[in-house]
């Protein structure tokens, strides 16, 4: 829905965090993996003689439906409430039009000054802030993004819980002091994670991939900054950036929880009032076409790591169902995919490579993302470039946009079934300006679409010959990539063969 | 635990709250065991109209003899590889296009098998998980891949990821003496070495209904589910299954001290202290007071170690700890601290420094607000687990593996508020011992550049 990237002050340590959670459990298929030479899956249609298979009807499964209530504080602030009453808890997430878009000449501005709202408010170090949360059992949290920058609070309803929590959320977000110790450390952080991310070639290959997209756009910079851009930031400038930023016009206020009209209606102007006075900030401008072209990165790993992209679209594009349905087949899906068949289930060539449309508050980027063998890198990424000008070129067949509506309408009572999940949708649906039916209307538009309109939609939007390529890995000498094996799916045995 | 009857032997946890529960206590769990031994357990929950279904194999690498280590993980790919009903490779894609999300897991003490759903196709994932119990096809030519698939996955998740490659040797030797020092993806010269027909003859000794627990957590009733397991699980035979042994531990066998060089490893420590779990713990306030351990010390940006160690002595970039209370055997309670890259302290330092804390727990009890932290802080987060269907279902069925009966649970917050501040600091002193420590220096070793 929103643009992510990964948490950055806890990089080192989130990695560390995820390594030792998931040291004991070992997965079927896991997220991803650099073995190229295990995936030999058939690509045909599953078949099974599941009679409760059979039996399903064809219809969407039915999905909870949501009242999202919406109205505006006395200062400006957009509100939007769901409220849910059967976990005695509550979501509010406050996402400002404070991303790094906004850092102006000074990348890393706005995701400092994100991390620093709870290092320090009248009367409270850091120490006492965490302990004002912690000792309520309200867990805190902020993020900085290239559009938006956040800071949510999760608390137990209970009014002993809920009022100490929120009247701190308020001060945190409202009127943070910025201590300079504390901007000291949280730099040195950054900069640690800087050191720690030359490690990566992934990462060295996205970051020069939005340089090359965006030129001189504010998306071309990283959220974090660079360890020359943060360095001379001062608590000046995030002052400065927190009055206009931070103001209660340019913010969208999602709450979903156990709690009345009443309680948001209060909640709201409470958290409202507290944050600075001031309008909206002004819309990032339009990012202009890039040069297309190769560029590669040398790096002594033994995956070369590609990326192919362009210009896509931004949030509130018409075509936005369309592109989701056709990028779902090529390969915004898991198995199956146009990619994923050509590329692992045919050849081996990789473990995962996937497609994906970015939209944002201007047009974020259209991605395909792989990783392969060195040797087989120059084969594997003209081979994707074929793959997808074939599909352009032929669009999606009638069955790939039938199964891609089925799995859709499979998959959408999912997007709403957990108040996490649905304040992060209010919060997109707000930040965008999307109305308020939209989640229907996106199922509906998606659920009549025809593979011409697919086709169109995504011929005027992506051009194959027109990717901005980076590549990170070894030179190494190249080969030729192995034929397809186009295996038959083999039938279901009746029993163990033992 | 739970006792097999020949009937439906129908229980409802709880039996005082009433029939709709408040929105401060969760839905009560419902149970009832087949004929054949299969335990069901249901939360209702009806928020949204979907259901978690997760099939719990009471095996895991604690289960395996010297020799065999990986044989559970290694099965766990292999039954996604076909029975009668489903072709190889197949399960994947049907679930995909029925709007499910799905996966498999293996701990130590368990093979889980778990499915998100629309609540009107539950009986997909029950159908096609009673199939795979009973005709799974563990086929010679599906295993010659899908143990490659598990090699590369050691490769990538274990030897390629320093940190993970020490965790597995601090395991190996923390756990002095029980099984839970296999590591669950399996050594690599064991996976060299693994056969199909070990795999065939894991699945017929463990995969049977009477060593499974289906966990279900989402909108479906104990009227809707009953007929749906009985229909597909109803018919499988019993059978029994090798004696189980509980992974225990003498406890103070002394000190272990691990010098660990690894390229590209971050520089850290690593300790790990022999505990008891809640399943093997003597004194019942144990288990609850080692909860709130890692609460003070290192969890949540107010604890001892983050403000002290982190913020104002600059002496660490990253420390956490845990302790799992529900295994079935005796556990650990882990710790890891790495130093700050900009001030760079000796890993002795880092110990002292540590060591010093741990030392002050021992000798002055927890104030009062700090514990009362730690408590808010674990029962807040009972109640948040509720929000995500998948993590209430993994909460349960780990929970069940630890063999303490379900009526334990009624009683664990009640047990978490009366644990004092002088328990805290008993634990502390019992249990968190040199002699029970084993601590690893993580350094990275310098390889040469040609």
């Amino acid at each position: 829905m929103s643009e992510r990237t990964t948490p950055r002050y806890t990089l080192m340590g989130l990695g560390i965090l995820l390594a030792v959670a998931l040291l004991a459990f070992f997965l079927a298929r896991p997220a991803q993996s650099d073995n190229a030479a295990v995936a030999e899956k058939p690509a045909a249609k599953p078949s099974s003689t599941l009679q409760s298979l059979a039996e399903l009807d064809n219809k969407a499964p039915s999905r909870r439906q949501l009242d999202i209530q919406t109205w505006n504080t006395a200062e400006g602030a957009k509100v939007l409430f769901v409220e849910a009453r059967e976990l005695p808890m509550f979501d509010l997430r406050l996402t400002f039009a404070a991303g790094s878009s906004q850092d102006g000449d000074a990348p890393g501005l706005a995701t400092l000054t994100n991390a620093m709202l709870n290092e320090g408010v009248a009367g409270k170090d850091v120490s006492a802030i965490a302990e004002g949360f912690e000792g309520l059992g309200a867990d805190f949290g902020n993020g900085a993004y290239r559009d938006m920058a956040v800071a949510t609070l999760r608390s137990l309803s209970s009014t002993s819980k809920r009022e100490p929590a929120l009247k701190l959320f308020a001060e945190v977000v409202g009127k943070p002091t910025f201590p300079s110790d504390a901007l000291a450390r949280i730099k040195n952080q950054l900069l640690a994670g800087f050191e720690y991310q030359k490690q990566n070639p992934g990462k060295l290959a996205s970051q020069q991939l939005f340089e090359r997209l965006y030129g001189s756009h504010p998306y071309a910079h990283p959220s974090d900054g660079n360890a020359k851009s943060i360095t001379p930031i001062t608590v000046e400038q995030l002052r400065a950036f927190h009055a206009k930023a931070y103001a209660a016009g340019n913010v969208v206020i999602a709450l979903v929880g156990d709690l009345s009209r009443e309680d948001a209606e209060k909640i709201a102007a409470q958290v409202s009032a507290a944050l600075p006075k001031g309008p909206a900030l002004a819309k990032v401008a339009e990012p202009s076409e890039p040069a297309p072209g190769a560029s590669h990165i040398d790096f002594p790993s033994k995956q070369t790591h590609l990326l192919l992209a362009q210009l896509g679209i931004d949030r509130n594009d018409p075509d936005y169902a369309a592109l989701t349905l056709g990028n779902q087949i090529l390969g915004g899906g898991t198995f199956g995919t146009r990619l994923m068949s050509e590329v692992r289930e045919k050849r081996g060539l990789t473990y995962g490579v996937y497609s994906g449309f970015s939209p944002m508050q201007v047009r974020g980027p259209f991605l395909i993302n792989l990783q392969t063998r060195a040797e087989l890198s120059e084969g594997t990424l003209k081979l994707v470039q074929d793959i997808l000008r074939d599909y352009l070129k032929t669009g999606p067949t009638q069955q790939e946009l039938d199964d891609a509506k089925r799995e859709l309408a499979g998959s959408f009572p999912l997007s709403n079934a957990s108040n996490a999940s649905i304040v992060g949708q209010l919060g997109a649906i707000g930040f965008y300006n999307l109305p308020l039916t939209y989640l229907e209307d996106y199922m509906q538009q998606s659920q009549s679409l025809t593979t011409e309109q697919v086709k169109a939609a995504l011929n005027k939007h992506l051009v194959a010959d027109k990717m901005v390529i980076v590549t990170a890995g070894p030179s190494v000498p190249q080969k030729p990539l192995p034929p397809p094996t186009d295996k038959p799916a083999e039938q279901p045995l009746g029993v163990p063969e033992h | 635990m739970l006792k097999k009857t020949l009937r439906w032997a129908l229980a409802c946890l709880a039996p005082g709250l009433p029939l709709l529960a408040t929105a401060s206590e969760p839905a009560p769990l419902q149970h009832f065991t087949l004929d054949n031994g299969l335990q069901v357990i249901l939360r209702e929950d009806r928020r949204a109209p979907l259901v978690e279904s997760q099939l719990w194999y009471h095996v895991g690498s604690s289960y395996e003899y010297p020799g065999q280590s990986g044989l559970s993980h290694a099965l766990e790919h292999l039954m996604f590889e076909g029975s009668s009903k489903i072709g190889p490779g197949q399960f994947a894609k049907i679930f995909a296009r029925i709007g499910a999300t799905e996966n498999a897991f293996t701990t130590h003490d368990a093979t889980v098998f778990h499915q998100t759903l629309p609540s009107d196709r539950l009986a997909i994932a029950l159908e096609a998980a009673a199939d795979a119990m009973e005709t799974a096809r563990l086929g010679a030519t599906e295993y010659a891949r899908e143990i490659e698939v598990v090699k590369a996955e050691r490769r990538r998740r274990v030897d390629n990821t320093p940190i993970m490659l020490a965790e597995e040797r601090v395991l190996s030797h923390a756990y002095a003496q029980s099984s839970y020092r296999t590591p669950t993806i399996g050594w690599a010269n064991d996976l060299e070495q693994m056969h199909v027909e070990e795999l065939r003859q894991w699945y017929r000794d463990w995969y049977v209904p009477n060593n499974a627990t289906l966990v279900v957590v989402g909108d479906v009733s104990l009227e809707t589910l009953k007929p749906l397991v009985e229909r597909y699980f109803g018919a499988i035979a019993r059978r029994d299954t090798p004696v189980k042994k509980v992974p225990r531990e003498q406890g103070s066998v002394g000190e272990r001290r691990l010098d660990l060089r690894l390229p590209q490893l971050e520089p850290g420590l690593i300790l790990a202290f022999n505990v008891p779990s809640a399943a093997t713990a003597e004194a019942p306030y144990l288990p609850q007071a080692l909860r709130l351990i890692p609460q003070i010390l290192t969890e949540g940006f107010s604890s001892r170690m983050n403000a002290q160690l982190l913020r104002h002595e600059k002496l660490l970039s990253y420390v956490q700890s845990t302790y799992e209370p529900y295994r079935r055997g005796d556990t650990l309670l882990t710790l890891h601290a790495f130093p700050n890259p900009t001030t760079q302290p000796a890993l002795a330092d880092v110990e002292m420094r540590v060591w010093e804390m741990l030392e002050a727990l021992k000798s002055t009890p927890p104030t009062a607000a700090e514990l009362a932290r730690a408590k808010a802080r674990l029962i807040a987060s009972q109640v948040y687990v509720r929000d995500e269907l998948g993590a209430q279902a993994d909460a349960i069925g780990e929970f069940v593996g630890s063999g303490l009966p379900l009526t334990y649970l009624n009683d664990e917050s009640q047990a978490l508020q009366a644990v004092t501040a002088e328990d805290v600091q008993r634990a502390a002193q019992s249990l968190l011992t040199r002699e029970r420590l084993t601590i690893a220096y993580l350094q990275t070793k310098e390889v040469d550049h040609e």
